[in-house]
């Protein structure tokens, strides 16, 4: 089914205000405004029970969400001519076993609107292609491993050409190939100008492959924007001297760094305090060893928004921009 | 359609993947080639090829009601004992799991992020298991029709019927199985509930036919006291017989089942064979029988019609609990 419509939004996903309650205590999502821009790779972080797999899952109209408003490739969550060039892979698939891998695809493929001769050539292809060898192809898919599992609902979740993916864990239960394997294949996806939206909690592989991403944290975006957005402003200074640095606590922290490890600290990407650090120090005659910059990764500013929260500090309201936090727990 | 048919076949992959279909499929073979072994001649019953032989004048080929007389006999065992008993259950054993399997996580996700809605997914489910067991008593009736046809020589074509009045009774009773499913997403449950629920849409017009059966026949005794009418029991008789209007009437399904195959009413049957018997057995048998001509026959029409209308709102609601829960 093609629907010709042209869209005026350059945003393959915008959805602004989702909250979604379990019953009366569960709170999972409390206005969660998320933009993925067309033909990026857009990553969805968070902690377990952050609430990433109840966003996907209102996205793919699996849960009805209390209130929503925006689109998915410029039409209202749901919209089913939509749906058919939307891909999606759930946490926890389980497929007929009474099916081979082929027929498993060819299944989802039929209620994808997918028509036969389109089947008969894609389906082969994209099984080689998540790495599910040709011996595999007709055997019943009780007999896949785990791993094999997850590839053929990847395969899955492209069978239909889809315009957007979106991927729950993906390299959930994959081995370390298998996981390069994933992500050369979400590369490629890009360069053919899909959409990719990935829920993952491992830092390193979003941090491979996504363009932009979102941290959310307890039902809430706690951060979102380009990697580089990102972790530009984490940047501290870390100056290493010659004896203990413990003595000058008082002098660091008026200059607004911290003693961290034998360390002073800088927390903020200022230079001009970094140099009046250098010149305090030196003027008592102490050995500077090193200055080193330190750019925070991922995996520290998500531990940072983590930190901050279970610090009990306030979480980013929906539609502010999130505040810098300086301390980074370690 | 290309989703309708693809959740259709899926369905019925399922059912076959189940260890329940193939006994039935045996059952059904080994029941057929039972019936096979016995044949009819002049004389009497042939037995497993001439290994037995009975003689009767009743049950031989020179009796000239001879096949309406068998074909009553047989078919009337399958209606009670198939149709509306056996056969039912199976079928609800077998799909009982339909929905409870569809619900849960990884698969229902999978299907529930399909360009299809929920309404769509659900009612192909559904008509997936009536098509099943639409096969599955079609592989019965075709495979017994075929054995009275050749080996008795009785043709029945009315008991084809048979496969539509199982879907049918099926049906009235699958919506339960649904709602049921739906709500609590255990097939087990589902299924004693099933059964609570048969019981319960069973006893108005169960009440219903005795009371009317007290009122046709005045000289009724139990334990040999007679029966008083009152009016109080006419009262009765109308309340139940208006509750039955609402729900399915699953009883009326094996009356009609002995309608479409012109069935003669069974003392009809009896009286033809007990020329023989003692004078106060024949006089019982023929009270029974004015008896039974004076209840008033099921209507076909307006039994089924309205069982499923009422079977209808049943799925609506079940389709409507399918609809409105997240996964
Ligand atoms: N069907 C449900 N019924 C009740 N509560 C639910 C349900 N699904 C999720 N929740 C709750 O909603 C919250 C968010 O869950 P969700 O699965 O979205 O988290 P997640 O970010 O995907 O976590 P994970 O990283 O562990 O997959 C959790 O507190 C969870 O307990
Ligand atoms: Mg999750």
């Amino acid at each position: 089914m093609t629907t010709h419509v042209t869209e005026i939004t350059s945003l393959a996903v915008d959805l602004i205000g989702v909250k979604k309650s379990y019953g009366r205590s569960v709170e999972a999502l409390r206005g969660v405004n998320i933009q993925v821009r067309k033909g990026e790779v857009f990553g969805l972080l968070g902690p377990n029970g952050a609430g990433k797999s109840t966003l996907v899952k209102i996205m793919m109209t699996v849960v009805r969400p209390d209130a929503v408003a925006g689109t998915i490739l410029g039409r209202p969550i749901g919209h089913l001519g939509k749906k058919s060039v939307m891909g999606y892979l759930p946490e926890v698939t389980r497929f007929p076993n009474y099916l081979t891998g082929r027929q498993v695809l060819d299944y989802y493929a039929q209620l994808s609107d997918v028509s036969a001769s389109d089947r008969r050539r894609v389906i082969p292809e994209l099984m080689e292609r998540v790495g599910l060898s040709h011996r595999w192809h007709d055997v019943r898919c009780s007999k896949y491993s785990k791993g094999m599992l997850r590839r053929l609902g990847l395969a899955q979740s492209l069978v239909n050409d889809p315009e957007l993916v979106v991927l729950d864990e993906p390299t959930d239960g994959l081995d370390p190939i298998g996981r390069r394997d994933v992500r050369e294949l979400l590369t490629e996806l890009r360069s053919t100008g899909k959409t990719i939206f990935l829920n993952s909690h491992l830092l390193s592989e979003i941090e491979m492959v996504c363009d932009r991403v979102a941290i959310l944290n307890q039902g809430l975006v706690a951060r979102q924007g380009t990697l580089t957005e990102l972790t530009d402003h984490s940047v501290e200074c870390h100056i290493k001297v010659d004896g203990d640095a413990a003595a000058l606590t008082a002098e660091v922290e008026q200059q607004g760094g911290e003693i961290r490890d034998g360390m002073i600290v800088m927390t903020q990407h200022d230079g001009e305090k970094v140099n009046n650090m250098i010149d305090l120090l030196r003027g008592k005659g102490i050995m500077i060893e090193s200055v080193v910059p330190h750019r925070f990764s991922l995996e520290d500013v998500f531990v940072q928004i983590l930190g901050a929260d279970a610090r009990g500090l306030k979480t980013v309201e929906p539609g502010k921009t999130p505040p810098v936090a300086a301390r980074p727990v370690s | 359609m290309t989703q309708v048919w693809s959740l259709i076949w899926d369905s019925f992959r399922e059912s076959i993947d189940r260890m329940m279909f193939w006994v039935m499929v045996v059952l059904t073979v080994v029941l057929a080639a039972a019936m096979a072994c016995v044949s009819f001649d002049e004389k009497g019953v042939n037995i497993l090829f001439g290994a037995w032989k009975i003689e009767s004048e009743s049950f031989s080929l020179s009796n000239p009601d001879f096949s309406s007389f068998v074909g009553t006999i047989v078919v009337k065992f399958i209606a009670d004992y198939y149709l509306g008993l056996l056969g039912v259950i199976v079928a609800l054993i077998t799909t009982a799991g339909v929905f409870p399997s569809l619900m849960t996580s990884g698969t229902v996700d999978l299907l529930l992020s399909k360009p299809m809605s929920r309404s769509k997914l659900f009612l192909s489910k559904y008509i997936g298991a009536l098509t099943f067991v639409f096969l599955q008593s079609l592989l019965f009736v075709g495979l017994t029709f075929l054995v009275m046809g050749i080996r008795w020589h009785v043709w029945i074509w009315g008991y084809w019927g048979f496969v539509l009045l199982l879907v049918i009774l099926f049906s009235y009773l699958f919506a339960f199985t649904a709602l049921f499913g739906v709500m609590t997403r255990s097939s087990l449950t589902a299924l004693l509930l099933t059964g609570v629920a048969w019981m319960v849409i069973w006893t108005p017009t169960a009440a219903a036919d005795t009371l009317e059966a007290f009122r046709m026949a005045p000289g009724m005794t139990v334990n040999g006291e007679p029966v008083e009418r009152s009016d109080e029991m006419g009262k009765w008789e109308r309340v139940f017989r208006t509750a039955s209007w609402f729900v399915p009437k699953t009883t009326d399904i094996t009356e009609i089942a002995g309608q479409w195959v012109g069935a003669a009413l069974f003392s009809d049957l009896l009286l033809s064979v007990s020329d023989s018997a003692p004078e106060q057995q024949r006089r019982d048998l023929e009270e029974s029988r004015e008896f039974e001509s004076k209840v008033s026959p099921v209507d076909p029409l307006t039994s089924i019609g309205s069982s499923l209308l009422s079977e209808a709102v049943i799925v609506l609601l079940a389709m409507y609990q399918f609809g409105r829960r997240d996964y």
